[in-house]
């Protein structure tokens, strides 16, 4: 049971804690809930999935093509989600490896399930639920 | 019952249970981050997530590292001056080195819009 005199030195241990900014545009609780996804996905499906929220230029598709070569040797096997939230553009784009195991029927679905969850403002949900369409639909590596 | 006894019974305790039960509707909302409306612009830098590379299987754990070093001596060869002192490289213009262009891997996928 606490003591009194642990009570009071409580206090000073939380004064003593750095303040964390919350990075926008995200709580750290969506935060970790999108790692989570991510992670599950890409550990589950041995592809690499990465998710990019901002501004996309015009045309759209050039622009998400452009962040998912940007990605590298590694780009082959990533599958890249682009949200544009101001634009209200979804981008769903496949490497040459992660293509074969996603193809685009599948990620028009996915792109579907996230389109309706971005459009009741749910951000978070409709990434997590793309991811998890999407390495469902990948399957397991191997 | 006076004057006084009736403001505190009949304006007092319900003007207090209606600020109780206002508070208890509006602070959680005051208190917490807009919420993304659809059609509002988007204020925010664009942030770019991945997994975390040690969750990743050794092979793609593998091309990252690849990627990584290979990113090294692309900055270096940007940085190194291209123009070199002597007779025969006064003659020929400087070989014009053009940062790297990454090579498309895109293969598929879905657009959608909401």
């Amino acid at each position: 049971m606490a003591t009194g005199s642990e009570l009071v030195s409580f206090e000073p241990v939380r004064e003593r804690l750095p303040k964390v900014e919350e990075p926008a545009p995200f709580t750290i609780r969506q935060l970790a809930r999108i790692d989570e996804a991510l992670t599950m996905a890409s550990r589950e499906t041995g592809l690499y999935f990465t998710v990019y929220v901002g501004a996309l230029d015009v045309p759209i598709r050039g622009h998400a093509e452009r962040l998912h070569a940007g990605l590298g040797p590694i780009a082959g096997f990533a599958v890249l989600l682009a949200i544009s939230p101001g634009q209200r553009q979804l981008e769903i784009v496949t490497g040459t490896v992660s293509g074969l195991r996603l193809p685009d029927r599948s990620c028009a679905l996915a792109a579907l399930s996230m389109t309706a969850s971005f459009g009741t403002g749910d951000l978070t949900g409709g990434i997590i639920n793309g991811l998890r369409m999407l390495s469902d639909q990948a399957g397991r590596e191997g | 019952m006076n004057g006084a006894e009736v403001v505190l019974v009949y304006v007092c305790i319900p003007g207090g249970f209606t600020a109780i039960v206002a508070s208890l509707v509006f602070l959680p909302g005051l208190t917490r981050r807009p919420r993304y409306k659809p059609g509002e612009p988007w204020p925010h830098e664009p942030v770019f997530y991945g997994p975390h590379p040690s969750m990743l299987d050794e092979q793609l754990q593998e091309l990252q590292a690849g990627a990584a070093a290979e990113s090294v001596p692309a900055v270096t060869a940007r940085r190194r001056p291209v123009l070199t002192a002597g007779p025969a490289s006064a003659a020929t213009p400087p070989p014009v080195e053009t940062p790297p262009v990454p090579a498309a891997q895109a293969r598929g996928g879905a657009h959608g819009d909401w």
